[in-house]
Formats: C-alpha cells, structure tokens, sequence
C-alpha cells in the first residue's frame, strides 16, 4: 500500500476507531452476554452458497441477519433456545430450534421449490427484505429471468437489468447501459469481484455472461456500500456459479447463433466442487457454406465468431477455510481474407480465501487478475502491422465484516490494484508509419470502512467512508498543454516514480425508517470517485476501447448522488412496489473537441474537454413476485444534461443519456408446470440528437450545418418480445426443453441511425434515411440438463 | 465419477430447424421527414490565395435551409479586402453575384493574409500565412499493393495502377491536401489530407489515385496552414461521418470570425500530370 501523506492514515485510523467505538457503546449499556449463531446457508440439491438469504428470530424479524456474498451469516443473541427460521427467495422456508447455551455453528441447507408451489407456502411468512434492509439494490437470480425473451435467444444478464427503473441501454440490441444518466464506462461490472472491461460481443449485440455460468446478480444504482468504488453511477455485482457438490451435470443449449455446455461436479469427495461453461457462436460456419469463388475466396477465409469459457472451482479445507479459483476467458475474433485480422476479449481470474477469524468476523481476501485486450493487423502484399491494445490490472482485496452484534455489523478492508494500460503497442512499421502511445502505469488504493446499524426498532443506518487514491507511476512522459493545445512542455518521470496522486474521501450513507412490516422509507447520499475513464466517440460500442488513467491532465471524476424512495409490500409481499427519487451531480466529465482523433494519437489528453453532468429522476417500480404470473413493470421519468465551457458555446445541452420517459413491462405466465409464456415491452424517448438545421456549400459539396448539440431527438423506440418454454421431456435424471423467443414481435422499424444526405437520384434535393437493425427475429434454442 | 450417461441428443432435428428459421432480421432503410427548425441563415466564405499568379477568388454565399431550398443565394455588394503583412491592401471587385476578385495582391510564401469581409453590417475576418512551396519531385505509376485499401476509383484492380506522388518534405511541420483530376474529371468530395508528423523532413511517397490506361491525371500538392488543414479535416470528418460509428458531429473547425462558416487560407500548390500511356501501364504492373 501506498500512502502519499500521513495524515491520511491518522484520518483512517479515526474513522475506524469512531465506527468500532460507535458500535461498541451499543453493545455495552448494560445487555448481559451474548452467544452466537454462524453459519452458511446453501441449496441442499447443489451445495451452491445462497447470498442474501434471510436469518431472523421467530416471532421477532427485527432480530435478523441476511448472509454475505459467500453464504456467512453471524447472529448474536442472549443465551436461551430459539426458533430461527432462514428464508430465500425460491427456496422452501426452514425453521430450526438453536440451543444457544454457548456459540453455535450451523450450515443451514434449504430446499428449492418450484415457482407454483411458491404462493402457497410462503402465505404467511415475510419477505419483506426490500422493504426492512438498510441497502437499495435489485438482485435479479438468473433462474428467475431464465424465461424472459431476449435477442437470438441468448438469455442475458445485462440485458435483463437494463428492464429496471433507471437503467436504460446504449442502443438496440446493445449490451451497454447507462444508469441513471452516467456513462456506460462509470458502471463497475464485477464478474466474481474481477472488473471486467468490455462485458460485450459482437458490437454489443451480446454480453460476455453465458447465463450457464451465472448464479446472481446484484445492482446497486445508488446508496453505495462502502465496500465498492471505483465508478461513478452503479456496480453490478455478478456472482459464477460455484459448481454442485453433490452430484454431477451436464446441461447445455444449442441454439440458432450459438451453443452452451455446462459440467459441473463435485471434488475431493465432495469437500468442493467445479463448475466449467463454454459458448461458441457459430455464425462464420454459415459463411463457410456461402456459394464462394472455391476454397480460396475471402468468405471461406473470413471468420466471425466469438466464445466464452467460465470456470470456477472450490474447495472447502475446514469449517473455517474455504478457497475458491474462478477464471473467465472470452473472445472475439474478425478475420477478413487474410489482410485484416481483429480479435478482442476480457480474461479474469479470481482467486479467494474465506476465512472465519473467529465466529464474529468473517474475512476474505481475493487475488484478482482482470485484462481486456484487442489485437488487430493488417497485411498489404508482404508487409503487415499488428497493433496490440490492453488494460491490465492485478487486484489485491482484503475485506472484513465484523458482526459486533445483533445490532451492528461492521464492514472493512482495502483495495489495492496495480493499473497498466497499453493503449497501443505496434510490432511493424513497415506498412503505416505509426508513433506508438506511451504505456502508462497506476496504483489505484482504496481503504473502507462501514457500519450497518439497527438504530431501534424502527431505524435502521448504513454509513460508511471509503478513502480512495490513485497514484501514477513512472515510466511516463506527461505532456503539458497551452490553451492552443500545443505541448508547452514535458517531462519523463523514471520507473517507479510516483509522479501524480490524487485522494479523496467517498462518505456514504443510507437511512431505512421501517413505517412497519410492510412500508419503509430510505434515503441515501453516496460520493464516488473515478480514475479510469473510457474515451470513445462513438455512438455504438467498439473493441477499440482506449481506457486511460486520471493524471495531471485527466482529473478524477466525481459523483455526488442523494436518493429518496418510499417502499411498500401489499398482499403479504406478494407485490413489491418502490417509487424512488435521485438527484445526482456529476464533475469533471469527458467529452471530446470537434474533430479529435483518439486512435493512436499520443497526445489524446489534448483533445479531451471537461465539464459537468447533472441527472435527476423519479423511478416507479411494481414487481409481483409469486404466483402463476410474475414479472415487473417500471417507468423512469427523467432529466439528464451536460455543460461543457467549450461545446455548444457553454451552454447546458441534453446528454445522449437522457431518456425522459422510459418503460420496461416484464411479463412471465405459467400455464402449466411444462409450458410457460413470457414478454417484454419496452418503451423509451428517443435519443437527444444533433441534426443540421440548415446547409450550404463548400468546394461545391453540400454541407449541413450544426446549430445546438443534440436539440433533436430520435424516433420514440419501443418494442415487444414475447417467448415460449416448453419442457418437453422431465424424468428424473433428464429434462430437455425448447425455447422460442420472438425480438420485436410486431416489427417495429425502429431508428437506430438517421442520416442526412443528398438524395443520390436528384443532386438539388435533401433527404433523411432512417436504419433500423431488426425487425422480427424468431429464435429457437433446445435447452437440456441430466 | 462421472455417470455414463448416453447422450443421446437428436443433434440434426435442432440444427435444421434454425437453418428453414431463416434469419429475418435484416437491416432495412427507408426515407422519413423530419421536421428540422431552419437556422437564420449564416454568411459562408470561401477562399484561398495562392502562390501563383492571381487574380484569386472569394465566393460569399448564404447557407439556407436544409430540405426547403433548392438554390442557396450568394452575397453580393459586400465590401471585401485582403491585405498583407507588406502593407498591401487590395478591395475586391465583385465579378459576378457573389464572387469576388482580386486586382494586385500576390501570394508569397511566407506572408500573412487578412481578409475583411463587411455585409450587412457584419463583419468578418481571419488571417492565414502562407507555408512554403513544396514541389512535386515526380508522379510514378506502380502496381496495386494493397486490398481493398487505398485512394482512388473502383473497380477491378486487374486493369488498374495507383499514381504515386513523390516529394521532399521540408524540415519543418507541414499539412497538405492533395487533390487529383482525372480527365478533366475532380471528386471533391475525396479529401485527400496528409500531415508529416511522421515524415518529417523526408523523402515522401504517398499513393494518391488509381488509374487505367489512357487516363490523364493532374495531381496537386496543396500545401495548406494549420487552420486551413484542421478546417478540412473536420469538414471530412462531417462528409464521411457514419452515422453509428461517428462522432457527435459539429461544423467545420474555422478561422473565420463572427459565426461564418467556410474558410479562408493561403496556400502553395504544386502541380504535374501524367498520361498513363500503354507501355507506362505495363511497366508498372
């Protein structure tokens, strides 16, 4: 670790002592001595860990603890017997009588049920953990969204979330999305707490998550936990699978565009487990069979394909120790003819240790290697150039929850990731004259600390401070601009030289009033700083991606957000409804100036402008949870603007983010145990664009001519799809099942770009040409699982 | 261990059903109207002073809405001079609607230009200086070395060569714009720019068209200042810009003052022609 200045660790060590000092003046007014009950909570059937999962006194929810992102949970409570009952959504409540005359440790196991059986049993019981938690997040379980139609038939995570309120996608079909008026690049996309880069193929059209392969994921829009930072407007946090301990599997698809298979297994005599995924797109195998010009023609050798190859393994040493190594592996890979090659793609590995200290603190510590790539060449005759593109980080994580008591837990740890970007590395220059980009070096330190506190029956807070700094290492020559934008000077700083560090203190906070079981009412204020930033001007996602770090020229970017939501149950939790309002106030944003050049250009930082953001919305939220039909609607109404001294001549304009009215309805409907149905209906403001508000000629080429920066806006763009499952074969050792979806159901003709142009039959005339991707798109994927 | 479990998936039935579910989701284009709001039209100024012998012109025009106005109107009666850092000043004389013409002001490499240009009770100005006269060394014809790459027509390849233009580039920063005619035949909207910062000081070869037999070419070796070079790599930018990979787009990076649009540079321009003869073809190929 890296401390730049002193005061730094006083002030850390003060925050710490204040939350411990906090937390213990709780516990010591006057309670008598408590015992604990630990544990883990895991599906009997796969021995997988449940996160989340509820553990509360009967009788008495308010004493209640939810398990951690590896299935732990802590609970102190005053000597005596117990009923203590575990519930998890999908999952059969249990109840299990604790002796609590000294600690206990207990591995709780909870049986999954199926959906239609769900109303029945949890009649009665709460799950109301929306309402009572002092934390904002969505947590979407892969297997409850299994049936929502998506595009290809691919079963998609990021795309799922971008049906929530305030989470909106780049574009059609794309795997990118904002969140509550941030950029796609401030969303911290964590696949088994590995950053990954670039979560998307094939131009967006698909994200880098197999469903297969994915066990969970968790958004956080707002309100953030101490314990994540690094970007700006939200984190999804996506958990892999662990594998099933028990038995083995295989399961799998085989779909229009690609192919799934799943294995996993037990290990070491069922003291861990491994889980391995791969997918494979095969639509270049089509190409091959293209009527071409013989074996030689550029159809034949061109390719186009991506894959994706997941891997988790684990393995539990004691009651105290458990280790876990995952592994993500994914690539794109474009070959045109042999005279232009391009292939990109994430790898992560993670690798964690979970210990329990002792059973009031729980740790885990995480090794984490996380790269994304592109590599592209060119060959002209027998010349050619390869351009290598990365950023690589390696990531040590150390994180403590210390469960005080049953009305505190404190949460604490650090961060330390060791930044390399190369954003171009050339291995020829005998083809285009090309002056490589300077790597550069960084050291990202975070420190964290939080509490989470049951104030009294009725108040419950989270609050914490992270402290962050981001310090540029040498190598590095950091060039220093004049307002013309010439290089006025620039200086070289030699290996290991710390040349540049910026620090700053993230506070977080978030306050629940529970009004009672069923009604709460939460407000949070969360500060996020950003070191890495993604410059693109593009409208549609690339593999060009040039991620750079904060340096002298580059100032971190800061988010300041405050929310306010109001939730409500009704018929026993059954429905969940939210209505949430957030005002979020963004410095030292990116933008580009008219005209610049981010490839390959070494002085990029010279064609940066910076300036600020501002978004502010209401989000409404109604989700029914059990029952034949499940599924969600959600509306977000919203502003989001931009204000850059030198765009649009100072003034404020609507970022390409903004979506006032945006719409998501989320439809799932049992028919019976083998026949589902589902749909989905989106509907959102069309983009704020910039269109020509007059021409004129030039050199005797029409020009259009620009006025205010994206005063238009697109089309309104909605769109239906609807799905099918049948499970056409359930024995007990096999179950295979069909899968039709339909994107676009009625052939909406939306407007993914409109171009302004001469009309090619009548050089003295104008016109618009709308593009639109898809219209309908049937797909059909068989499913299988023995 | 794992069970041997026979896997016995019909493979087949899954595979042709996706091939007779063909893939409908093809891209489709169509025209809209859109309802534009109509910008008060802005004055356009277009001109370059060379270095060689004038009269040189400027063109005023009116920009104009961009669906509903089929003749964009030019300005004329407008007061326009052109001095010098000499101490030059010449007014120009409007020689037909909109174009002006200049009487005794020279182009030299080196000197800086200012042009006035008062309408309406507007005025605008910029001021341009004039980079020194490269000279073309030679046009040579060469065979076609790249797939699909390169500047020029269309076409097979198989009757075609590439026109490369070679030229000592000065030992100082430099911005060209290369234009070629070809059979009296100009695509303006093919920008050709270069910039040395790689070849600096160098012996330069830059492919520059593609050609068959019989054609002839006359190639310019436009050597332009910064602001005259950012304005048309901006304006390229907009001409080629592609509507899902492009940048939010914005006009033309100026030199001119008050809101006009266009450009105003000094320039030296280096020509030579080459008449692709049938010997010249097959020597090159």
């Amino acid at each position: 670790m890296i401390i730049k200045s002193p005061s730094c660790i006083f002030l850390f060590i003060l925050i710490f002592s204040l939350a411990v000092y906090a937390g213990s003046g709780y516990a010591n007014t006057g309670k008598p001595r408590t015992m604990i009950f630990s544990g883990f909570v895991r599906d009997a059937t796969t021995g997988e860990t449940l996160t989340g999962a509820v553990v509360y006194q009967k009788g008495k929810p308010e004493v209640s603890v939810s398990t951690n992102s590896y299935g732990y949970f802590s609970l102190s409570l005053p000597p005596g017997q117990y009923e203590v009952a575990v519930q998890f959504l999908g999952y059969k409540n249990k109840v299990i009588t604790v002796d609590l005359e000294r600690d206990v440790n207990v591995n709780v196991d909870l049986d999954e049920q199926s959906i239609a059986l769900t109303e029945v049993t949890v009649n009665g019981e709460k799950n109301n953990r929306n309402v009572v938690s002092s934390e904002v997040v969505t947590k979407l379980n892969v297997k409850e969204i299994q049936n929502i139609p998506v595009l290809f038939g691919e079963k998609d995570v990021l795309k799922t979330i971008q049906l929530l309120p305030g989470i909106s996608p780049v574009g059609e079909g794309n795997s990118g999305f904002y969140v509550r008026g941030g950029g796609s690049d401030q969303n911290l996309i964590l696949l088994d707490e590995a950053p990954v880069y670039n979560p998307s193929h094939l131009l967006g059209f698909f994200s880098t998550f197999t469903s297969e392969a994915i066990k969970d994921v968790t958004v956080y829009k707002g309100g953030f936990p101490a314990e994540f930072g690094g970007r700006l407007s939200s984190v999804v946090d996506i958990k892999m699978n662990e594998g099933n301990n028990k038995e083995f599997h295989v399961s799998g698809g085989i779909g229009l565009i690609s192919s799934r298979l799943a294995v996993e297994g037990p290990l070491f005599r069922k003291k861990g487990s491994f889980m391995i995924t791969g997918r494979r797109t095969y639509a270049d195998l089509f190409l091959k069979l293209l009527p071409g010009k013989g074996a030689d023609s550029t159809a034949s050798k061109s390719t186009l394909y991506f894959y994706d190859l997941n891997l988790k393994a684990n393995y539990e040493f004691s009651e105290k120790d458990h280790v876990y190594f995952s592994c993500y592996l994914g690539r794109d890979n474009f070959n045109l003819g042999s005279s232009l090659g391009l292939n990109w793609g994430n790898v992560t590995a993670t690798a964690r240790w979970n210990h329990i200290i002792s059973n009031k603190i729980f740790s885990n510590t995480s090794l984490i290697f996380s790269r994304y790539s592109y590599n592209f060449n060119v060959a002209v005759g027998t010349k050619s150039m390869n351009v290598l593109s990365e950023i690589k980080d390696f990531n040590l994580k150390e994180d403590f929850h210390y469960y005080l008591n049953s009305k505190n837990l404190i949460k604490f740890g650090f961060n330390s990731i060791y930044h390399t970007f190369i954003p171009s590395k050339v291995d020829s220059t005998s083809l285009f004259r090309v002056r490589p980009m300077d790597n550069r070096y960084a050291l990202e330190n975070a420190l964290y600390i939080s509490n989470e506190q049951a104030i009294s029956k009725h108040l419950k807070a989270s609050y914490g401070l992270r402290y962050s700094m981001f310090s540029s290492i040498g190598p590095g020559t950091i060039f220093t601009y004049n307002p013309v934008l010439d290089v006025v000077d620039s200086v070289s700083y030699p290996k290991g030289k710390i040349y540049n560090t910026f620090a700053g203190i993230e506070p977080r906070l978030l306050l629940n009033y529970i009004i009672n079981d069923s009604s709460s009412v939460k407000a949070s204020y969360a500060r996020t700083r950003q070191y890495v930033h993604l410059l693109s001007n593009t409208t549609s996602s690339t593999p060009f991606d040039l991620w750079v770090p904060s340096n002298i020229n580059i100032r971190p970017e800061i988010a300041d957000q405050y929310t306010l939501g109001y939730f409500r149950n009704f018929k026993n939790n059954m429905f969940e409804t939210s209505v949430e309002f957030y005002y979020k106030t963004l410095q030292n944003q990116i933008d580009y100036r008219n005209g610049a050049n981010l490839i390959l250009n070494n002085k990029v930082e010279a064609e940066l402008v910076f300036g600020k953001g501002l978004s502010y919305g209401a989000e409404f939220y109604v989700r029914k949870k059990y029952g034949k039909l499940t599924g969600w609607v959600s509306y977000t109404l919203s502003k989001t603007t931009r204000q850059f001294d030198a765009i649009n001549g100072g003034k404020t304009f609507l970022a390409k983010q903004d979506r006032p009215n945006n719409i998501a309805i989320v439809g799932m409907y049992e028919i019976n145990p083998r026949l589902n149905v589902s749909a989905t209906w989106v509907y959102y403001t069309g983009n704020a664009v910039t269109f020509p508000s007059g021409r004129y000629m030039v050199d005797g080429i029409v020009v259009p001519l620009y006025s205010a920066r994206n005063s238009y806006r697109m089309p309104d763009y909605h769109r239906l799809d609807i799905g099918l499952t049948w499970i056409n074969k359930k024995t007990a050792r096999f179950e295979g099942s069909w899968n039709f979806s339909v994107y676009n159901a009625y052939a909406r003709e939306n407007a993914y770009a409109i171009n302004f142009q001469v009309d090619p039959n009548n050089p003295t005339k104008m016109q618009a040409v709308q593009l639109s991707l898809f219209r309908i798109v049937p797909s059909i994927t068989y499913n299988f699982k023995f | 261990m794992l069970r041997e479990t026979k896997i016995r998936l019909n493979l087949t039935l899954p595979v042709i059903l996706s091939l007779i579910t063909a893939f409908v989701f093809l891209g489709c284009q169509k025209i809209i109207n859109v309802d534009l709001v109509e910008a008060t039209p802005s004055m356009v100024i277009q001109g370059l002073i060379n270095d060689s012998i004038g009269p040189y012109k400027i063109k005023l025009s009116k920009s104009g809405s961009y669906f509903n106005q089929p003749v964009l109107p030019p300005v004329s009666n407008a007061l326009v001079i052109i001095s010098d850092n000499v101490g030059i000043v010449d007014t120009l004389r409007e020689k037909i609607p909109g174009i002006y013409i200049t009487s005794r002001i020279r182009g030299i490499p080196g000197r800086t230009y200012t042009l006035v240009v008062v309408s309406e009770n507007k005025s605008y100005t910029a001021t341009s200086t004039m980079h020194s006269h490269v000279a073309i060394d030679s046009l040579k014809l060469e065979k076609i070395q790249s797939q699909g790459f390169g500047f020029g027509g269309r076409g097979g390849k198989e009757n075609r060569v590439d026109i490369h233009c070679y030229f000592n580039d000065p030992l100082e920063k430099n911005f060209y714009r290369i234009k070629i005619t070809t059979n009296d035949t100009i695509n303006l909207a093919n920008f050709r720019l270069y910039d040395d910062q790689y070849t600096n000081g160098e012996y330069t070869d830059l492919q520059v068209g593609r050609v068959k037999v019989g054609d002839i070419s006359r190639v310019e070796l436009i050597s332009l200042d910064t602001s005259t070079y950012d304005y048309y790599r901006t304006l390229r930018d907009i001409i080629r810009s592609n509507p899902i990979f492009g940048s939010t787009p914005a006009n033309p990076n100026t030199n001119l003052s008050n809101g006009a649009l266009g450009y105003f540079g000094a320039c030296a321009i280096s020509s030579k022609t080459i008449t692709v003869t049938e010997s010249l073809f097959k020597s090159a190929k």
